[in-house]
């Protein structure tokens, strides 16, 4: 009762336009959404702008905002350094078959731990979230090891496989599993259906937006990791985008704006898919049918 | 991991050795010529196999001057090399990783050749005892491996420390390019310059205690001897007024103190400071000069390293080096002979500004096409540089950590954390334990 | 013949003998590429821990010497302190930021897709990128940051070259890139919550902060717990941003301990044994603080 009340002494303020005033709440949270955009944005923009400049308005002081000369050159010589187009399709080959190889793997194998009672459930989830914990660094020589004695070194093969069974992929997909009813499932198998129609037809497309997120992520992580592929890929043919990147960066004598210019052109192709993919993650989510 | 029988070896190497009788007259004849030759055998063994050489590159120059001398060796041999371009800064990690796992490269151009021993061929199996002779004496001690004393690899090019000036900046202070200093001569100049031009520094210097040993060495102090010896402990004051001259100029931010400091363990080169005109002097060395020809815009120059007690410079050096995995150790030993070729190694010279490290050369001399007066002065520094230099050559294995422990003492010397007498006096102890390491 | 009773029963065994077998069909290609790629690679680890190596091809026996020697060193312990106070207030900040920003997208009704690309833009950035991107901003003499700072009097302090700011820095810099990670996670947790509830509790009369803390919080309360178990594993692995921000300095302020391990692999002297014995530790810190998580969660019905 006291609550009514308060929201009906709210409505009777007197105002011109008969909008509420903002709340407290209302104002804290568009200057927290600001504050953030802002934080984001601006290093970001900075980081574009620096990339057009040369190296003596890089070391001015104080610094120039815009350029005093659109350096384009820093560009043009990134292409001309690098053959561009390859290391961006090699990017794009990995990344794309990386994910969809992962959201199969990953998405079965939540499904198997959601969904089922087996032995060994348990351990065996358990053991998959331990496996998030190894950092790479620490298996990099050993997995290269394995890698090379079955023969998949220097194969694009080699640079998808071995990280698509991510645990965080399995581990997300799972907790969103755990919300889809049982119901849905039992009576799917009464009226017969076999159990990976059931995944394929039934569950998979709840999971949408779990599905959707891990996509996300797999792309992002494929795409960005060069550590992996600068160690798989020994021939310049398979040389991935942060590969370049890190060629450029660890000479002796590093063309610094050129890298600027390099690392924006990285940056775009992601921007691009996450602003599709944006879209889908949002369809996805609406079209949720857990009533 | 294969590896090639004895007998095998012979065999190769004796080919090898009846076919040559040109190593003796490559040395005196005044026009290098191409030594040893394949035979016939070989040839039709080698056609169509293929090798891979790991490379890394200082300059565009170099990138280009090696393939083109790959194009030119394909031609002569009928096999194919494939050419693998590796960042400086995965170098190592990425070779072990492949020696790892049994599928190194053929031939490998190297920083830290003490890490690789075990797994190099031994070239005097295939070009004679007589092979190391060919090259700069004390050049060899790091591919020489300690426990065989076999020649295990060639030097590639000797790297030269020494000071880089902004010519044009020297000329608007009034002070005179300099043609013979020391430190605090300098130093000096450095100041009026940067004071009459208005940069933001006097000064700058790679951040490595390999740049730093110059310094050292300028005074009179030296870490490790021929003999593999700590003697940094017998040179304890001249060390430390060297280390303090240079920590000096970085506490009052003279040099690139954040440079230094704010990039932890990584290796920084102030050079591009150098290239945007906010440093008149910047000590570095000749690999420098491909990059600054190239993207300088303004008139810079080298000039003689001061000297202190000593002059001279400091030396360094890339080296080559043919793995025992290689499927056609002949073939990759060739190549490297190749590469390390008076002809080759010329034409590398020449267009990326390289010191030659081979005796035939460096007595003929060598024209460089652009910036001879530059390379005359790196050539002279090299002459200059006393013979203990290369003492910390002769531990190739603990080479790196020393340095690396120096440069990380003099990042606490600048943040004020100690001072550069205990700095000194740490790396005497760090040094003890590195030599203790080393299995005799 | 068959008979109703027959077909049932026949049916049903090859029903449940089937569904036994099922689960461990769906799960099979994920562990079958975690064995071969990780375990035994890992299990290999654990093994090369006990033995010192410079080239990983050859390797001498040494017994616990590297557990030993790690335990001994003096700047291990710096550095498991840093890695502790990184790890706490990454995690703190990331969950708490996490929580709030997802929480305000979700109710935000203008421009929502645009604030969730906002928050997840830093997360698509490669660690070479932040790195290069932060440099220059944090820069002390030409970064954009301190001209700001100087324009309004705040002086400009070295962000990346004094110690106790480095750490500042690179927590700041950490919860930055990651962010969007976790806000989306958490947002596709709050899209699970059926939205009915929050009709209901609005007709009810509840304020939004009322809702929020009655009603949606605890519903979170499973996805939290991802967030604060990822978010302190990531904490532990944290080093290739941090390492191209700062490369552990100044003075080792930020050198965790995954770039021990890196360096003990990549850097000269190289030491396999000493830097597996490393992981080996690191991998039972994480296990253990995870754990902790876990339970903890657990009693508190997250899970």
């Amino acid at each position: 009762m006291r609550k009514l009340s308060a929201r009906a002494s709210q409505q009777t303020w007197t105002s011109v336009s008969n909008r509420k005033p903002p709340s407290v709440g209302s104002i804290l949270r568009t200057s927290l959404l600001i504050f953030l955009t802002l934080i984001v944005l601006i290093p970001v923009a900075w980081f574009m702008l620096s990339s057009f400049k040369d190296l003596t308005d890089l070391s001015a002081r104080p610094p120039k905002l815009l350029p005093t000369r659109w350096a384009t050159e820093n560009y043009t010589e990134a292409f001309k350094m690098y053959d561009y187009v390859r290391y961006f399709s090699n990017s794009v080959i990995v990344t794309v078959v990386a994910t969809a190889l992962t959201l199969l793997v990953n998405s079965m194998a939540a499904f198997g731990f959601a969904k089922y009672n087996f032995r060994g459930r348990d351990g065996l989830f358990v053991l998959t979230l331990a496996m998030i914990m190894i950092p790479l660094q620490v298996i990099l020589i050993p997995i290269y090891l394995v890698v090379s004695s079955l023969g998949m070194v220097n194969t694009y093969w080699g640079m998808i496989i071995p990280a698509a069974a991510t645990p965080t992929g399995v581990f997300v997909i799972r907790q969103y599993m755990l919300t889809i009813p049982d119901e849905l499932i039992e009576s799917a198998r009464i009226d017969g259906a076999g159990e990976f129609k059931i995944y394929a037809r039934i569950v998979m497309p709840l999971a949408r937006p779990a599905l959707a997120v891990v996509a996300i992520f797999s792309v992002l992580w494929r795409w960005n990791d060069f550590l992996w592929p600068l160690l798989i890929a020994q021939d310049e043919r398979l040389y991935t985008l942060p590969v370049a990147l890190a060629l450029l960066n660890g000479q002796l004598v590093v063309p610094y704006p050129v890298v600027l210019a390099m690392s924006v052109m990285s940056i775009i192709p992601v921007l691009l898919i996450f602003i599709f993919m944006q879209r889908q993650l949002i369809q996805g989510i609406a079209h949720t049918g857990l009533k | 991991m294969k590896s090639i029988s004895l007998r095998k070896i012979i065999a190769i190497a004796s080919t090898f050795v009846l076919t040559a009788g040109l190593v003796a007259t490559a040395q005196s004849s005044a026009q290098a010529d191409a030594g040893l030759q394949p035979t016939a055998n070989q040839l039709a063994d080698w056609k169509g196999k293929e090798i891979t050489y790991y490379f890394y590159n200082d300059s565009q120059a170099e990138l280009d001057t090696t393939k083109s001398q790959i194009a030119a060796f394909e031609k002569l041999t009928g096999a194919k090399v494939k050419l693998d371009v590796i960042p400086f800064t995965s170098l190592d990690q990425q070779l072990q990783a492949r020696i790892a796992a049994g599928n190194a490269p053929d031939v490998a151009r190297l920083n830290n050749p003490g890490f690789y021993y075990n797994s190099a061929l031994n070239l005097e199996t295939f070009f004679g005892k007589k092979y190391v002779n060919d090259f700069v004496k004390g050049s060899t001690y790091q591919v020489t491996d300690p426990s065989t004393k076999k020649l295990v690899g060639v030097p590639y090019d000797l790297s030269m420390n020494g000071p880089f000036i902004n010519v044009d900046q020297f000329k608007k202070a009034g002070v005179p390019v300099p043609t013979s200093w020391n430190w605090t001569d300098l130093i000096a100049a450095a100041k009026k310059v940067q004071a009459a031009n208005g940069t933001e520094y006097a000064f700058a210097m790679d951040k490595s205690g390999h740049r730093m040993s110059t310094v050292m060495s300028q005074f009179g102090a030296y870490m490790v001897d021929r003999a593999g010896r700590n003697v940094l402990s017998s040179s304890r004051f001249r060390a430390t007024k060297a280390l303090k001259t240079i920590t000096d100029l970085y506490k009052a931010d003279q040099a690139p103190r954040d440079l230094w400091i704010g990039t932890g363990t990584k290796y920084s080169s102030p050079v591009s400071i150098f290239v945007a005109q906010q440093t008149p002097v910047f000590f570095s060395g000749n690999w420098n000069l491909a990059t600054l020809a190239r993207d300088a815009k303004f008139n810079f120059q080298v000039v003689p390293n001061p000297k202190e007690l000593n002059g001279g410079g400091w030396p360094g050096g890339k080296f080559l080096m043919a793995f025992k995995t290689s499927k056609t150790p002949d073939l990759a030993a060739y190549f490297l002979y190749y590469l390390a070729d008076a002809n080759q190694m010329e034409e590398m010279c020449k267009k990326a500004f390289w010191i030659p490290t081979r005796n035939d050369l460096v007595s003929k001399g060598i024209t460089y096409p652009t910036r001879s007066a530059d390379m005359e002065i790196y050539l002279k520094d090299t002459a200059a540089t006393p013979a203990a230099a290369y003492g910390i050559q002769t531990v190739p294995t603990v080479i790196a950590p020393i340095y690396n422990k120096l440069r990380d003492l003099m990042t606490e010397v600048m943040a004020g954390k100690i001072t550069a007498q205990q700095a000194i006096d740490q790396q005497i102890a760090f040094i003890n334990t590195q030599l203790a390491t080393i299995k005799k | 013949m068959v008979s109703p009773s027959n077909v049932t029963k026949r049916r049903r065994s090859t029903f449940t003998w089937r569904r036994r077998l099922v689960p461990y069909v769906f799960i099979a290609p994920n562990l079958f590429i975690f064995l071969t790629f990780i375990i035994w690679p890992a299990l290999r680890g654990i093994y090369i821990s006990f033995f010192d190596s410079m080239d990983g091809s050859q390797f001498t026996y040494v017994g616990t010497a590297n557990y030993k020697a790690i335990f001994n060193d003096p700047t291990v312990a710096t550095i498991a302190r840093n890695t502790a106070i990184y790890v706490v207030f990454y995690m703190l900040i990331s969950t708490l930021l996490s929580l709030t920003f997802a929480i305000i997208i979700n109710q935000q009704k203008f421009a929502r897709g645009f604030f969730r690309s906002i928050v997840f833009l830093p997360v698509m950035l490669s660690p070479i990128v932040v790195g290069l991107i932060w440099n220059d901003v944090l820069d002390r003499k030409v970064g954009p940051l301190n001209t700001l700072l100087e324009a309004i009097g705040g002086g400009s302090p070295g962000w990346l070259v004094e110690p106790k700011l480095g750490m500042i820095s690179a927590i700041f810099v950490g919860v930055w890139v990651h962010l969007g990670f976790y806000t989306i996670i958490l947002l596709a947790g709050l899209q699970g919550i059926d939205s009915s509830i929050f009709e209901a509790a609005t007709m009810d009369g509840a304020t939004r902060w009322q809702i929020t803390r009655r009603i949606t919080l605890p519903l979170l309360k499973p996805t939290t717990l991802i967030i604060v178990i990822l978010s302190t594993i990531h904490g532990f692995q944290s080093f290739d941003f941090i390492y191209t921000l700062t490369g552990g300095g100044p003075l080792g302020a930020t050198t965790l301990i995954v770039q021990y391990i890196y360096e003990r692999a990549f850097q000269s002297p190289i030491q396999y044994g000493l830097g597996s014995a490393a992981g080996v530790i690191l991998f039972l810190i994480i296990f253990a603080f995870t754990a902790l998580n876990f339970l903890v969660g657990k009693r508190r019905e997250a899970i």
